[in-house]
């Protein structure tokens, strides 16, 4: 308040300053309002040093507070909840869900497990012409409602993947880029990166989605496996889409 | 009436088939299991959304240090329990925290300071099962050391781990479990008091 105070009466001054210049004598006005613009820039930086020692940020990575990211065409930032006093959702500080997965259950397929930095390159990734990456949310829609999902992630629930060979071959071949061949066989040869994550490190649904994709075929090198899912982004703070 | 107890009754499995595990704890005998309540939170600390950097999965490259996850950490304590003192499970916090969260079964605490000082230095790495031959450092008997601390965003055990590489620790026998304390409390595992 008391610095918005300051900051009004410099430019008021500055504004007086240049009128009172003008009446006085023929100096020319560019110079003056340069003075008003360099007063101006000094209150800025003067605020910006002092709001700067009172907020403490919350940081992704040393240095780095946002990424943004272009997601169908938008803008989009990725950031920590920058409330220190914010809490997880009440949905993830149950502690009896689910069975521990292993860091790498697809051993010895080359699924790669990746964690939350690596993740938002992936999303970073979704604006590249190219288009061969999708970040796939493979629970049952119910969790999507309840606590929302990651930035520029398509759902493809696992279960009716599992069940649906229908669904299954048509999520493949719109989305993930395969290619099914008029005798029905399936040619990755174009298949894109995905990037799967359900719940988290106790959660089955990314597992047996990926252990299904496996099975088509899908090339394991192509897979990338998000363990820590969604309760450890919000353990995070990370932005979540509702 | 009937439902809520067949839902109280399902037990919280480590793993398929896996309930609890018996382990030592400085000599002590702990059952590690997950909290069997199943309306159980994890404690308020680690709620907090905000603490400290994103640590990347693999921080340590083109070192090849392994990043763990709970089921691994597990196996090592399984391990350490039935007499394998070739592996430490080591908690990089200082006393402050353990103190409010808990440690993990069987670890032992060191911090990233006590290998700056020749003589704090000496005797971690004594326990590390690291000697000092004609003057250098002899790792040929280093123990596999777990490192953990806070969780994700938790740098203490990172800078552990780089200082140990620095003194040439072999990077084979480090291993990060980057979950730390907040994934081991969010799945409800046992801890211990120092």
């Amino acid at each position: 308040m008391k610095l918005l105070f300051v900051m009004f009466s410099l430019l008021s001054f500055s504004v007086l300053a240049d009128y009172m210049v003008e009446g006085v004598d023929n100096k020319p006005q560019v110079s003056t309002s340069d003075k008003a613009k360099q007063t101006l820039e000094k209150a800025a930086t003067i605020l910006a040093k002092k709001t700067k020692k009172k907020k403490k940020h919350v940081w992704l990575e040393p240095g780095v507070i946002s990424k943004t990211v272009i997601i169908e065409g938008v803008p989009f930032t990725i950031n920590r909840d920058q409330d220190r006093k914010h809490l997880i959702a009440k949905l993830y500080q149950k502690t009896g869900r689910g069975i521990i997965k292993p860091m790498h259950p697809f051993k010895p397929h080359a699924v790669e497990t990746i964690a939350e930095l690596e993740m938002i390159s992936y999303i970073a990734k979704l604006s590249d012409k190219k288009k061969d990456v999708v970040v796939v949310d493979a629970r049952k829609p119910i969790w999507l409602i309840l606590a929302g999902s990651l930035p520029g992630s398509i759902n493809v629930p696992f279960h009716t993947f599992k069940k649906d060979k229908n669904f299954a071959r048509e999520t493949m071949e719109d989305e993930f880029g395969v290619i099914v061949k008029s005798n029905g066989k399936l040619d990755f040869s174009q298949a894109k990166t995905l990037a799967v994550y359900c719940n988290g490190n106790w959660c089955k649904m990314s597992p047996e989605l990926i252990w299904e994709l496996l099975d088509y075929g899908y090339p394991a090198e192509k897979i990338k496996y998000y363990r820590g899912g969604m309760q450890a982004w919000q353990l995070l703070g990370l932005t979540v889409v509702e | 009436m009937l439902l809520s107890f067949a839902s109280m009754a399902k037990e919280v499995l480590i793993q398929k088939g896996v309930k609890s595990i018996d382990v030592l704890h400085k000599g002590v005998p702990v059952s590690l299991e997950r909290n069997q309540d199943r309306t159980h939170n994890i404690m308020k600390f680690y709620q907090g959304t905000w603490r400290g950097k994103i640590q990347p999965l693999y921080p340590f490259k083109p070192h090849p240090v392994e990043t763990v996850s709970e089921l691994e950490v597990i196996d090592y304590i399984d391990q350490i329990s039935h007499g394998d003192d070739s592996v430490l499970i080591v908690d990089s916090r200082p006393q402050s925290a353990t103190m409010i969260t808990g440690m993990i079964p069987s670890a032992v605490r060191v911090e990233s300071k006590q290998l700056l000082a020749a003589e704090s230095r000496k005797s971690v790495f004594e326990l590390f099962g690291v000697t000092k031959v004609d003057n250098k450092w002899d790792f040929s008997k280093a123990k596999t050391l777990v490192l953990y601390c806070n969780g994700f965003w938790c740098g203490k055990s990172p800078r552990t781990i780089r200082r140990l590489l620095v003194l040439d620790y072999p990077a084979e026998r480090l291993k990060y479990y980057r979950g730390g304390m907040q994934a081991w409390r969010s799945v409800g595992l046992t801890t211990v008091k120092e």
